[in-house]
């Protein structure tokens, strides 16, 4: 009897622990949430690791930062957006940074650099070709100027369909005075020079340790994870990988399990996802169990 | 806008438990730094996260298999493998300008690329 009653005590403060872990959290509420707006759409790059970070910036500095401009910081040369392809079985795809595994990368390089705003640098605002025809057609004005000298008219309004706020001078000047590989960059400082926002005194930390995880939560910090993306698409492909990055946003216990919400940079939609997954706006809720098979590791500022 | 109320072609049913709305309306995208606005009749949901022209044959929609990055937007990557076009638009619904994106083919159809995705897995 007696030691009937110790495990049911045992059992009852064990539940009382998960529960207390799992404390409900939801920091699209929170002043730093409002900033990032609705989830961000990353279309045909491969850069979430570029909005991830963006969104981690955004977060602490309660301003929405380009992804674009993160992921123009983090590429070192104009040509890595022409060369750095994947393939696959309909051809070679574009790709600005290898997804999650470099997504500490990317984000310890935006730490002591300045970064645009999302609307003087906007990410996912041209519908031609997502942005990487942009960017490959920028890298072949520059091209065509060294050959001729001139920059025509539909030349200077390419360059400008991604950096809005740059004059048709400013566009010729930074075309004289950059070489090839510095073109993006030098466009990107142009374009945000007197409204950026600066990322110093910021320390990243990384862990694989989920009760860190759940205390960041708790404590209203934004987590990065990098891990399969499968898991999304079909609640019962649980294996790892490093292959997304994406954040969670929110926490909740909903039918006896631990659920978390993933901020996903596929768009509004909820049509890639697993029906089993509650999502709103592109925001998916993924019971716990499911994600830790699934996630490799966690980053935030403390 | 008078244009626009008088062929409005609002109509409501249910597909998949999803209240959709089908009338005839703007989609916005920008071109090369340029806004460019445009009429099409198209259907969306009560959430406005999914859209399709008004018309899309959704029946021709097959089963596909690709290879996934993992990374980037699955449907975009469906979207080229159907030899669509993908891109960022913006609906007009209720009086408000709605982020998504769709995948545009030849004929000039187009679905949102979630769907896209839902429909041919």
């Amino acid at each position: 009897m007696t030691r009937l009653f110790t495990v049911l005590i045992l059992l009852m403060s064990g539940l009382s622990a998960y529960a207390q872990s799992c404390s409900t959290v939801d920091l699209r509420t929170t002043p730093g949430g409002r900033a990032l707006g609705e989830v961000r759409n990353q279309g045909g790059m491969g850069w979430c690791a570029s909005f991830v970070t963006a969104d981690l910036i955004s977060y602490r500095q309660r301003r929405k930062i380009s992804g674009l401009g993160v992921a123009i910081h983090w590429t070192n040369r104009t040509t890595d957006f022409e060369t750095r392809r994947i393939r696959t079985r309909q051809g070679t795809v574009p790709v600005l940074e290898r997804a999650s595994s470099h997504a500490g990368n990317v984000m310890r390089s935006s730490i002591g650099r300045f970064q645009c705003l999302e609307s003087d640098l906007p990410s996912d605002d041209n519908a031609l070709n997502t942005l990487r025809g942009t960017l490959e057609r920028v890298a072949e004005v520059k091209r065509q100027f060294d050959k001729t000298h001139q920059c025509s008219a539909p030349s200077i309004q390419t360059v400008r369909s991604m950096f809005p706020r740059l004059s048709a001078a400013d566009v010729t000047h930074i075309l004289q005075i950059s070489a090839l590989q510095d073109v993006h960059k030098n466009l990107l400082y142009r374009n945000c020079r007197d409204k950026y926002v600066s990322v110093e005194n910021v320390q990243l930390s990384f862990s694989k340790n989920w009760n860190n995880l759940d205390a960041q939560l708790t404590r209203g910090n934004l987590v990065a994870f990098g891990y399969n993306s499968n898991v999304l698409k079909n609640s019962k492909d649980m294996s790892a990988g490093i292959g997304h990055t994406s954040t969670l946003v929110g926490r909740r216990m909903r039918n006896g399990q631990c659920e978390y919400l993933v901020r996903n940079s596929w768009g509004r939609s909820c049509g890639y996802y697993d029906k089993a997954y509650p999502c709103e706006q592109g925001n998916i809720w993924v019971p716990k169990g499911h994600l830790s098979r699934s996630a490799s590791d966690f980053f935030y500022y403390p | 806008m008078i244009f626009s109320i008088i062929l409005s072609l609002s109509m409501a049913f249910a597909v998949a438990g999803e209240s959709i709305k089908c009338e005839k309306g703007f989609l916005r995208m920008s071109m090369e730094g340029k806004k460019i606005v445009e009429e099409s009749a198209y259907c969306f949901n009560e959430d406005k996260n999914m859209l399709y022209s008004k018309g899309f044959a959704m029946k021709k929609l097959k089963k596909i298999k690709i290879h996934e990055s993992g990374s980037i937007n699955p449907g975009f990557e469906l979207c080229e493998a159907l030899k669509g076009e993908a891109q960022f638009v913006e609906f007009k619904a209720e009086g408000e300008w709605y982020k998504l994106d769709r995948c545009l083919f030849a004929d000039k159809s187009y679905i949102d690329t979630g769907l896209l995705y839902q429909k041919t897995r």
